[in-house]
């Protein structure tokens, strides 16, 4: 029967076990829907025998007597075909318009037959010829006698010359039809036709996948050898019928100027949000279409250009509720306006046309918002000759004149965006460092002799070697100079006192100090050498008067070192 | 003799007659032509200036004027917060900018931040970030000097203390409050609408839910922009995303 389905199914069987997949014949006059391939391999004495099955759903178009050509494949160079075969489509018995849906499922064309089904889907329409734009719900079933293991799919049609809304949720009930126990799934779609005519809506196809219904636990547990031969279910292909509805145009006469295609039922509303407000202070204007019909597609609300207001379109919005399967919402739109001038205004009536396809009558609603009253600016103007009390506003009432002034400096970076001014900052940081260092230097001087001592011990010899250097005209004085800063440098750093202390005792003292011998070599041969020069009646000649100078400041560095 | 004035204008401020004048011909031909109400021709010059690099605090603010007289208010916010962006102390602009907002559609609330949080605010909006830079500057070499004091022991001692706590939290407040301001003038960017309208969205495409629409002078903060679109953020924290052909970032 014409929106039916007929499944074909091409065998290929042999030796071979790899064989092309066959080239269908010209099947222009139907739908066709591969539903997959099963493979089976069976066990002749001396050799295996290999069977392939493609499988594919053909839906006629059109009623009448078809020969299906026969399949063919090629192998080794040898074309092999099955037989042609025939096949009649008769339309179907029952208009589709206001009759019961039909289902389709393979090889089931009768009521009857439908009924011995474990799977079969139908689809209907609530409204059979709706107006253009007036809801008309579509509601899909499947009607499941069996458990189905993966979820099957579903290809909805393309509603060409509707607009559609889904209709959440999913209904789900138990129906017993001829003794059989179906569950039943429902989905509703809300169509809104766009066009007037025969609007067809084209079946939808659900898919359920290859072993989808057979559920492996159904086999006997026991049973292994059966169980590895199950030939597997293949996957099937549902396919409801078609539905044309005859949508009317709606009626020409008595059409409202203002129609804007809003068709459904619905009620009309205006207000504002302040009916008294100064001179520039902004009033809310909101128009809000509530009902059920098409929310989404509701025409905006025309509002004309009122003197003494500047009006800004602030757009709308829509809230749109499915609930019982039915399109409701409201849409609102709103407006600001902006008075100008003071005074009391009459806000203009804002209209709104809709065909009522219950009534199939155009209605017209109406609103007007309250007057409103616009108060002067609370910042008064200065008119000449009023001679009332003003109050001088502290604020500016107008825009202040232009600069006529170009100044040549041209505005730079911010000052906290030059690297100088951070570095300049780092001066007191220095600064305070630095003094915390040397006060905190001084007052240890002060209070701790023996490291002033030892602090001031190289300073003090130095001193006293520039002044030897000075008198060096004078022998005597001159060892005697050296002899005493060494002597009192090493005093000072060991923190002793310089009386009775001999050379011996000061080598003893360095030696203690951990001073190795060359250097204690050097420095006793050193204090020889001056006390030599003390007590000598020769005059040193310049030469060893030099040599003997840079001796002493040779050890003196070495012991400055070394006397930490 | 209007139209006479206008000609010459138009002329004066011909691209190619611009070519050869100084930019000191153009800034006094479009202060003439705004005092002539030719407030199309005066945007025309000072957008000329700021093309030429001549980014002064003074042309932004005549612009800033020349676009409200022209009944752009979008564009004359938009000029004026970038005259107070290099001159915050321009108080000619400041006036003009708060009386320009007047007559914005959207007036938006501030959201409330709480007690602690307005104290916050309100301090860092008592100086612009410079002043608050000076200001800690000062506060700094203070806090030094009296460490001077103190170390050299002169002055009173007990005294000098009580002033050096005092000016280390002063210090220590300002130098918190100043890298607040700075981060909000260097790194936040702001926005406002010059068209008419425009949608704000929940995401960056015309195929996101519509939020609100925002109208001519809305100012907002700019968070983030993709495909197009801005991310932007209401002084009363609601965020949204509009079309970037619809605003003028400052």
């Amino acid at each position: 029967m014409l929106g039916e389905s007929v499944e074909l199914t091409i065998s290929l069987s042999g030796p071979v076990r790899s064989m092309s997949k066959p080239s269908l014949p010209d099947l222009s006059d139907f739908d066709v829907y591969s539903s997959g391939t099963s493979s089976n391999i069976s066990i002749v004495p001396g050799s295996f025998s290999y069977q392939t099955d493609y499988s594919y759903v053909l839906v006629p178009r059109k009623v009448g007597n078809f020969i299906i050509q026969p399949a063919s494949v090629k192998h080794k160079s040898k074309v092999y075909q099955a037989k042609p075969i025939r096949l009649k489509v008769i339309s179907p018995s029952q208009t589709k318009k206001s009759a019961p849906p039909k289902s389709s499922s393979k090889r089931k064309s009768s009521k009857q037959s439908k009924q011995t089904e474990d799977f079969f889907i139908e689809q209907t329409v609530d409204i059979a010829n709706p107006y253009v734009g007036q809801q008309a719900t579509m509601i899909f079933r499947f009607y499941q006698g069996k458990n189905l293991y993966e979820q099957p799919t579903l290809k909805w049609p393309d509603f060409n010359g509707f607009w559609v809304e889904d209709l959440p949720p999913q209904k789900s009930y138990n129906k017993n039809i001829n003794g059989k126990s179906y569950r039943v799934t429902e989905i509703r779609k809300a169509l809104f036709p766009t066009v007037a005519g025969k609007l067809t809506i084209d079946p939808t196809i659900m898919t359920i996948p290859p072993n989808a219904f057979s559920s492996f636990f159904n086999s006997d547990p026991f049973d292994f050898f059966s169980r590895r031969r199950r030939t597997p279910t293949r996957q099937k292909t549902l396919r409801t019928n078609q539905i044309i509805l005859d949508v009317k145009p709606l009626p020409e006469s008595k059409k409202a100027a203002d129609f804007s295609n809003a068709v459904g039922v619905y009620k009309f509303n205006i207000s504002i949000d302040k009916d008294t407000v100064e001179v520039d202070q902004p009033i809310a204007l909101k128009a809000v279409i509530s009902g059920s019909g098409n929310i989404k597609k509701l025409p905006a609300i025309a509002i004309p250009e009122l003197e003494n207001f500047r009006l800004y379109d602030s757009g709308s919005n829509e809230n749109i509720s499915k609930k019982n399967y039915q399109v409701t919402g409201s849409k609102s739109f709103e407006w600001i306006l902006i008075p100008t001038a003071p005074g009391e205004y009459n806000l203009p009536r804002l209209n709104f046309s809709y065909f009522d396809p219950w009534s199939k009558k155009y209605k017209t609603l109406s609103g007007q918002p309250a007057n409103v009253f616009i108060k002067p600016s609370s910042v008064a103007s200065l008119l000449p000759g009023d001679r009332s009390v003003h109050i001088i506003p502290a604020a500016r009432t107008s825009l202040n004149y232009i600069v006529t002034e170009l100044s040549d400096k041209i505005p730079g970076k911010p000052i906290y965006a030059y690297k100088i001014i951070w570095i300049v900052q780092l001066i007191p940081i220095v600064w305070l460092a630095f003094l915390a260092f040397h006060i905190n230097r001084r007052k240890r001087l002060e209070g701790d002799i023996a490291y002033a001592r030892r602090k001031l011990a190289p300073k003090a010899a130095r001193k006293a070697l520039k002044k030897a250097r000075e008198g060096f005209a004078n022998p005597e004085q001159f060892y005697s100079l050296i002899y005493n800063g060494i002597v009192g440098f090493i005093s000072d750093k060991l923190n002793i006192n310089t009386a009775g202390l001999t050379n011996s005792r000061i080598i003893e003292m360095l030696k203690d100090s951990g001073k190795c011998d060359t250097v204690l070599q050097e420095f006793s041969n050193f204090l020889n050498q001056c006390d030599a020069g003390r007590f000598s009646p020769v005059k040193p000649s310049p030469r060893q008067i030099k040599e003997i100078y840079e001796k002493a400041e040779h050890i003196l560095s070495i012991l400055d070192r070394g006397l930490k | 003799m209007k139209s006479v004035s206008f000609l010459l204008l138009t002329l004066l401020l011909s691209t190619t007659d611009v070519a050869c004048s100084s930019d000191n011909d153009i800034w006094i031909k479009a202060n003439t032509a705004y005092d002539q109400n030719y407030f199309d021709l005066a945007i025309e010059g000072y957008r000329l200036l700021l093309e030429h690099g001549l980014r002064q605090p003074a042309v932004y603010y005549n612009l800033g004027s020349a676009y409200f007289k022209n009944n752009q208010v979008g564009m004359a916010i938009a000029a004026y917060r970038h005259c107070l962006k290099l001159n915050p102390s321009f108080k000619l602009a400041k006036e003009n900018l708060n009386y320009v907002r007047k007559f914005t559609i959207d007036k938006v609330e501030k959201r409330d931040k709480g007690f602690l949080l307005d104290i916050w605010y309100g301090l860092a909006g008592i100086l612009p970030a410079e002043g608050h830079f000076i200001f800690t500057i000062a506060v700094f070499w203070g806090l030094c000097l009296v460490i001077t004091f103190l170390l050299f022991g002169l002055g009173k001692k007990e005294l000098l203390i009580y002033l050096l706590i005092l000016l280390a939290v002063v210090f220590i407040f300002e130098a918190v409050i100043t890298n607040f301001v700075i981060d909000e003038t260097v790194n936040t960017r702001w926005g406002v609408i010059t068209v008419a309208s425009a949608e704000l969205r929940e995401g960056p495409g015309e195929d996101f839910g519509k939020i609100f629409t925002g109208h001519e002078g809305l100012e907002f903060k700019v968070l983030s922009r993709r495909q197009g679109y801005y991310l932007v953020e209401l002084e009363n924290g609601l965020k949204g995303w509009i079309l970037g052909a619809t605003l003028t970032e400052i």
